[in-house]
Order: C-alpha cells, then structure tokens, then sequence
C-alpha cells in the first residue's frame, strides 16, 4: 500500500492542530496576564495559536502539488512492526519492574529477551549477553558509580 | 560448553560477594543530596559551597549541590517537602520565603511545617541599589525621583513572596510610591541586569552589594546598625523610615527524618558554623553569621512569622489590589 | 612580557607530577561520564572532589577541567558512534558525525572531534588569557531584551537552513516551546500541566527528551529496517583525519573556536548554542550545503569545536564578575572559596597564580585529553562490531539507566519511551528534530527573558528594538524571514531545495 507525503502531511498536521488548540485553550485557565506583566499563560497563548496556524496552513499546502512525493508505506517489511511493538513494550517493562525485580535481575531479563526475540540468536549467546551484560553493569553503576539502584526483593 | 557455564557460573558469585555492602554502618553511608533553590553564584549557593569542606569532612561523605532554581524557591522546596525523610536529602532555605509562599502562593504544595529547620547559619540584610548611571545617589531623591514618576523605576527581585518582595512592598508603602517589581530567580541575575543597567534599581542583599560595590550605588541596607563591609552606606532607620528586611538562610530538611538523624546533622552545621575561620569568610563575604540549632532556628522562624504578620495587617500589604 | 611570565608560572604548577595525575583522572572520569548517557557531570566532580582537600586548590582545579572537557568530548564519541549524544551540545555531532561512522568512517570523525576541540579549547584558553576583562564588559551589555533577540535570531538561522520543509521545522520548534511550559511557571510558580506529577514540577527533563528523541527512536527504527552496518568493513588503517579531511576542516575549526568562545561568554546554554550556531554557518557558508546531513566533516569539526570553545569562554563570568553560569563552573567556585579566595571582578588581579595555573590546567586538560581519545579510537571501533542484534539492546540498556539515574524516578524513564514513541513517528512522517531539542533546551530561557522584557518595558515589544544589540538581532532575523519573498534569493533557495529534494531520501 502505497501513500504519498501529502496524506502523512495531512495526519500531523491535524495532530498538530489538536495540540495547537489544546494548549491556546489551556492558557485560558492559567493566567494569561498582559502585555505589560505577562502571566504563565502567556507563552503557551501565543505559541499554541501560532502552531494552530501553521497546522492549517500544513493542511492546505498538502493539497498542493507539490507534496505528492511518493513515500513508502508505513511499515515496509512486513511484520516488522511486531518487533518494534515488542522492543517498546520491553522497555515499559523495564520500567515498571525495576523496582519489584531489582536491577541485576531486571536487566538480565531485558537483554535476555531481547537478544532471543527481536533478533533470535541462539540460547548460548543469549545466557552469555545477558549475565556478563548485568553484571557488568551492576559492576560499572552501582560499585564504581556508587549510583542507588533498586535492590529488588531478591536482594541484588 | 560445561566450563564456558562453569566460568560464568564463578564469575557471577565473585561479583555478587564483592558486592554485599558491609551494612550496618551508622548514617550516613553515602553522599548526600543539596538542593539549592536559587542558582548558581547566589547566597545559599556561596553559605553552602562555604560550608562544604567542613560537612564532607564532619560527615565522612560528600555533599553533592544541586540546583533546583524557579518560582523564587517554591519549586525546590515542593520537592524538597516530598523527598525521602532519611537525611540524605537536605536544601537551602529562606526566610520569609517559606513562610510567605505557603500564605499566598497559589499551587505551591509545601507548607511552612512540612520542614524541619536543622541549621540558621546566616542572615543578610536587604538594601537598596541603583545602576551606576542612575541620577539619583541618596534615597531622598530616589523617593522623589518615583513620586515623580510612578510605576516607572524597573526594580529588580529574586522571585515573588520573597524577602525581596516583600522589602519591595514595605518600602512602597512606607514612602508612598510605586515602582515596578522585575521577578528574576536567582541573584546573580539580578546583579548582572543591575550591572549592566538592564534595571534601574533592586532590593537586595547585603553579599551583592559588597561583591558589586564598585559598579553599582548603593543607597541604603535594612540593618539595625550600618555594617562594616559596606562603609559609607546609611541604614534605613537613619533616614527615618522603621524597615529592616533580612533574609535569613541555612539548611532544612523533611520533617519526618528520624530524630535521631536530625540530631546528627544538626552537630555537623553547629560544629562548621562555630568555627571561627568560617565565620570570618562570612563576614568578608557580607553576611551576618549565625549559630542556631534546631530549636533555635524553629524559635527564630515563629518570631519572624509573627512579625511578618504583624506588618502585613498593619500595612495591608499583600492584599490582591496591590499584589 | 607579561603573559609569558605568567604562562611560565603556570605552567610550572600545572607540570607536576600530582597535578597530571589529577588532570589525567579528571579527564577519565570525565570522558565517562561523558559516553554514559544522561551521567552528569557534576556528580562525578562531587565524589572526586573530596580527594582533593588534602592538595592545593590547583590540583583540585585540574581535576575538575579534566572532567569538564572530558565530558564534552566523551558525549561525542556515543553521538557519532552510535547516534546518542550524551548532552545536549552533542545533538548536532549526530547529524554528521553518525553518518560519517555509517560509512566507515567513524575513526576520521572522532579524531576531527578530539582535534578540534582541543584546538578550540587552546583559542578559548588564550581569549580567556589575553581579553577577559573586556568581554566580561561585553557581556554584561546583555540583559532580557538582548538574550531573547539573540536566542530568536538562532532558531531562525537554524530553521532556514533546515533540509527539509521549513513549516515542519518551525512547527516543530514552537511544539517544543509549547512542551517547555510544562512545569511549575519560574516567576509566578502556577503549575502548568503537571498534574499533579511532582516530577514534572520542573518541567521535561532534557535528558529523557533527548534520549529518547534519538536514542531510544534510533534503536527502533534500526531494529525495524534490519540494518546491516557497514562498519564491519572499516580497516584499521582509516582511524585517522586523512590530509583531505583536514583542508576541509580548517576553517570550520577556526571558525567555531571563535564563535564558540563568544557565545560561551553568555550565561545559559552555550556550548549547545554554539554548536547549533556553527553548523548553520558551515552549511550556509559551505560549497555544498546540500550534503549536511549525509556525513560530511564540516558538520563535526565546526560545532565540535564551537562547543568546546563555549565551555572555556564559559570561565570568564567566574573570572571577570565572579559570577558561575553552570553548575560545574559554580563548584570550581566552591574550590575557590574553600581556600578563601572571594569571588568578584578581582579576582585576577589579586590572585594571579590561581588565575593562571587554572588557564593553564584547562590547556593540560585539553592536551591530555586528545593523548587519552586518540589511541581510544581503535577501541572504540571495536565497540561497533558487536553485532546489532547484541548491541542495541545494551544501547537501550544505557538509556533507560542513564536516564533513571538521573533522579531516580520512573517518571523520566516513561517521558524518555513516549519521547522515543515520538521520536519514531517523527521520522516516519518526515518531521525534524533539532529543532525540537534545541526549543526544549533555550525554551525557558526565551520565555523568562521575553516576560522580564515586556515586564521592565512595562508593556511595550518596542524594547527590543530600543536596545541596540537587541535590534541588531531582530534585523538580521527578519531579513532571514523575508528572503524568501524576495525574488533573486528565493530563487536560489528553490535550487538549493530542490538539490536537497533529489537527494533525500
């Protein structure tokens, strides 16, 4: 499936909008303040009817000739998306179980899957990566750094 | 293949003894964490980084200085109220600012007794200051100077609700005038707009103006007597109007720290801010060096509240209109 | 003369065996703390720092411009290695820099980086010697009116010379600006779209943002093309600048020590300014600024250095008004004071021998400092051949690290994915990023600066005008956004359009 820059033009341009919008009413329920003592809100006023302008004009211009460069599609290999989708939500797993897991185990985990699923190397490298990857950086940031990373209830 | 799993196998185990931590140390076992809420090169930062070498080496662990600048303090001191009550997380503070942001700041999320005043270690007295090329050199004619034009005279101020807010406001009231309050963050702002003729006028600090003296005037200081560092400068008692705005600053932490924490670091600012040599780099510096404790600090911090009420029903002084 | 003397001095001091040890761990810790993203470096000096109270305060100074420099050049060797700045001033070194290592030539790279900054810092080293008294006068002529002008006149220099659509860049920048409000307001301290989140009081971290925006995109963006890297191919021999390279960089070198260390005299931001600063002048100024952004050396030497120059030009508020303009700056301050010495507008004439054993520890940071990277190279080189599909989950492994450790909150680590989510969209759809960075980095600025401005004119924009500098900038800023409109320019920036059209992609 084919699309052409002027349709990925149009669907920023209307996020843009959104935000543009978003922000020049925010500013209304901060104070917005006067020329002469400007309140917080008086940025966010401006700059948020500023960026509603050039959206639009980004939404007319996509109309235009110019912007009917072909571009490829969204996600040009197939299935690529699946391991896009996966590496992101390993890194909200990250986050989040930092802390319950401890640092050491949490990162074993995250180098582990990664290196088997995004990429499959086999079980041996995979081991290899991701104990000498944790500890490594359990070495690095929490002995030379003396950086407080979470313990976790395993106790390292 | 079994060695390779062999090795790893060691390796890990060496690491993870290496690193069981020999606990049960006292407090504290690592560095601990100063947040400064104005920037860099302003008093909190000169009275903290003055007082450093004596904490770290009292402490046994390093004191890391971070900068927490905006809202004239309120941001650094909401999240200082939030921070973990285990005595690694410590600030500056200053007084009146905690005592009248809470009252009439909006959105601020600390309250004056969220905190637990650990140390008072100096105070400077507020004055007034002109640009060099301002026509005025004595208060007399910067009085007329304002009533002659109104709301024209850009003074500058580090933050709103502050001790330099507040002087601002004292002295308008008391001299009839209006001039227009310029917010900055942090006083080295404030001295290099003043330096460089961007504002007019600023009620500051006792510090700036001794490190300024010679590129600014310097018209008059809010102290009791005229002070030593700032020769030739007449108080504001003397030239008949009552004010004497300070602002008095030293380290605070959560309140909820263990008491016995509190104790211990209470030692360490008493034992640095008892030192003679410290007090002498003081007082060259410009401020007015103090020796309080907990409870003497928390006595200095209700007087001082008290007052500050006092003037602000006498005079009317924060009320909307005159914000 | 004078200054010979005093260099002798200096030097002197600074030779010592204890002295370069201190210099030679200062610029260790500093180039890693550097190459670690989002590790700052003031948290490296603090736990240095203590070490040093039993030596003079000169020892205690080297070490600390071993770390400084040390850190600026250590974020250069992840921007062009693996596309992740490790500060903000590195974000441009990204630009060309990476795609110079795409190519195999990431050795050359590195070296122009490690040769110009030094040669930077020397130029910096010697400005600071020979004028900062005047400069300092120079700078104090800055007030709000001017900063805002100024900071105006480089984000448009910056977007007139995007390579892509000059709306989009723009859009880009004001959506940055928008995103820069988010946090407790510094004057009045209304909260603006915090809700709630504590964390978010002072506002989106930088770090998360740029971690994310190019670190964290960059990797997934890699991982869904299954890029295969050609770096594999590079010989040991091509670690070096070849003569080539370095007829090319010399002037950008030149021009972006000077530049830089001008800048570098302002408070706030310098060093990123001043790389921004150079790379648009390198590209307007260049015989073919159509192939900025494909790798080729000017955009790394010229901003390289101009950002190494900004970090010496930056010692001249401390000297000249004793006023620091960053944290790392304020705690070389601390070490003076330690030993007594005050800070104000005296402070070279009446401390001469720490003034200059401090220039000339700044110009031993420098020089080791180069001996230190330029064997590293090879190592680093090395680093690239770890197959990706091993090495970018450590790259996400660094990110997501550096950037909790910053404060310890989850909080940043969320902004940094939605950046990265952000970041990759970004690209899909065509949209740049610099400009989004540099608007989060100068944003605050530009707003404290814009209100003090309007607040002390009390109401009237004529103020920037009024102020003679200030308008000096908004002159050349608005020539910059009528060009377009005027037939003979716009015609020529149509060519230039359609040369970067053609090769895009």
């Amino acid at each position: 499936m084919e699309k052409t820059q002027s349709h990925y033009n149009r669907i920023a341009a209307i996020f843009f909008l959104i935000v543009g919008i978003f922000f020049f009413l925010y500013a209304r329920s901060v104070e917005i303040g006067s020329w002469n003592e400007p309140g917080p809100g008086f940025l966010p006023f401006w700059a948020g009817l500023t960026l509603s302008a050039m959206s639009i004009a980004l939404l007319l211009g996509s109309y235009g000739k110019k912007a009917w460069a072909v571009r490829p599609s969204f996600f040009p290999k197939g299935d690529s998306w699946k391991r896009v989708l996966l590496t992101f939500l390993s890194l909200i797993a990250y986050n989040l179980l930092l802390n319950p897991l401890g640092f050491a185990f949490t990162t074993f985990l995250f180098l582990a899957f990664l290196v088997k699923f995004i990429f499959p190397q086999t079980w041996r490298r995979t081991l290899l990566v991701a104990v000498l990857g944790s500890v490594m950086a359990r070495l690095l940031f929490i002995n030379f750094l003396e950086t407080q990373l979470p313990k976790g209830f395993l106790g390292f | 293949m079994m060695k390779k799993w062999k090795w790893m196998f060691m390796a890990v185990a060496i690491c993870s003894m290496l690193t069981v931590n020999v606990s049960a140390q006292d407090f504290p076992r690592g560095p601990l964490n100063f947040m400064n809420p104005f920037n860099p090169g302003g008093e909190v930062d000169i009275a903290a980084r003055a007082m450093q070498p004596y904490l770290e080496k009292n402490l046994g662990v390093p004191l890391v200085i971070n900068y927490l600048p905006g809202a004239g303090g309120a941001l650094c001191w909401s999240k200082l109220a939030a921070a973990k009550p285990d005595g690694y997380t410590i600030g500056g503070f200053s007084i009146p600012h905690i005592i009248l942001q809470p009252m009439f700041m909006k959105d601020v999320t600390f309250k004056t007794d969220d905190f637990v005043i650990l140390s008072i270690v100096e105070y400077t007295p507020i004055g007034l200051a002109v640009k060099k090329d301002f026509q005025v050199n004595t208060v007399k004619e910067f009085i007329e100077y304002a009533k002659a034009n109104p709301g024209k005279i850009s003074c500058g101020g580090v933050g709103k609700f502050t001790g330099h807010h507040f002087a601002t406001l004292q002295f308008m009231q008391l001299t009839g005038t209006k001039v227009n309050y310029v917010t900055f963050t942090g006083t080295s702002q404030v001295q290099t707009a003043l330096m460089g003729g961007h504002i007019d006028a600023a009620f500051t600090n006792s510090t700036m103006m001794v490190s300024s003296k010679d590129q600014i005037k310097v018209l008059a200081i809010g102290a009791q007597q005229r002070m030593g560092q700032l020769p030739g400068v007449p108080t504001f008692e003397e030239l008949g109007l009552k004010m004497y705005p300070r602002i008095a600053r030293g380290a605070m932490g959560p309140k909820a720290i263990p008491a016995d924490i509190q104790k211990r670091l209470e030692k360490t600012f008493l034992e640095t801010t008892s030192k003679p040599e410290f007090k002498a780099k003081m007082e060259a510096a410009g401020f007015v060096p103090q020796v309080m404790g907990i409870a003497d600090s928390h006595k200095f911090l209700e007087e001082e509240a008290k007052e500050l009420k006092k003037l602000i029903q006498e005079f009317d002084l924060l009320s909307p209109a005159k914000k | 003369m004078d200054i010979l003397t005093h260099i002798a001095l200096g030097a002197q001091v600074v030779f010592q065996p204890i002295n370069l040890l201190f210099c030679f761990l200062g610029v260790l810790m500093g180039t890693l703390v550097g190459v670690l993203p989002g590790l700052g470096p003031t948290a490296a000096i603090a736990l240095l720092l203590p070490n040093t109270f039993h030596v003079a305060p000169v020892s205690a100074i080297i070490m600390l411009a071993g770390i400084y420099y040390g850190a600026m050049y250590g974020g250069s060797t992840t921007s062009i290695l693996v596309n992740i700045p490790g500060e903000a001033a590195s974000v441009i070194t990204c630009l060309d820099g990476h795609q110079m290592a795409l190519k195999g030539r990431a050795g050359p790279a590195l070296g122009i980086a490690a040769f110009g900054s030094f040669i930077a810092g020397t130029v910096s080293v010697i400005g600071l010697m020979l004028v900062a008294p005047p400069l300092a006068k120079f700078a104090l002529a800055f007030g709000p009116p001017e900063y805002f002008s100024l900071m105006l006149l480089g984000i448009i220099l910056l977007i007139y010379l995007a390579s892509g659509s000059i709306l989009k860049a723009l859009m880009m920048f004001v959506f940055g600006l928008l995103l820069s409000t988010i946090g407790m307001d510094a004057i009045s301290g209304t909260q603006r779209l915090t809700f709630g989140i504590l964390e978010l009081s002072d506002g989106v971290g930088l770090i998360p943002a740029i971690m994310g925006l190019f670190g964290v995109a960059e990797v997934i963006a890699n991982v869904e093309e299954e890029m295969k890297r050609s770096i594999i191919s590079t010989k040991v021999k091509n670690l070096l600048p070849n003569l080539q390279d370095w007829r090319d960089s010399f002037w950008p070198i030149i021009r972006g020590s000077f530049l830089g260390f001008f800048i570098g005299i302002l408070p706030g931001p310098a060093p990123v300014i001043a790389a921004f600063s150079s790379y648009a002048i390198e590209k307007k100024i260049s015989k073919h600024p159509e192939k900025f952004g494909t790798g080729v050396i000017e955009g790394v030497a010229g901003p390289e250095s101009a950002n190494n120059a900004a970090t010496g030009g930056a010692f001249i508020p401390l000297f000249t008004l004793g006023i620091p303009v960053n944290s790392v700056i304020a705690i070389l301050l601390g070490a003076f004071m330690i030993h007594g010495i005050q800070p104000g507008p005296m402070i070279i004439s009446k401390y001469p021998d720490l003034f200059w054993g401090t220039v000339m520890s700044m110009y031993l940071g420098n020089a080791m400092l180069l001996v230190l990277n330029l064997p590293l190279i090879g190592l680093w080189i090395q680093v690239l051949k770890v197959p990706y599909p091993i090495l970018f989950p450590l790259i996400l492994l660094f990110c997501l690290i550096g950037v909790f450790s910053l404060n310890y909150s989850q909080v940043e680590v969320a902004l940094m994915i939605g950046f990265g989510v952000f970041g990759y969209l970004a690209r899909k759809f065509q949209f740049e990023m610099a400009p989004l960075v540099l608007a989060i980095v100068i944003g605050p600025m530009m707003e404290n600066n814009l209100r003090l401005s309007l607040v002390i004119s009390q109401g009237s924009p004529m103020i920037f005008i009024t102020h003679p500098i200030s308008a000096v900038f908004i002159f050349v800023t608005l020539t910059l956004l009528i060009s377009p409109f005027v037939p003979w320019i716009s015609k020529r920036r149509k060519k230039l359009q359609e040369k970067v059209e053609g090769e895009e992609i």
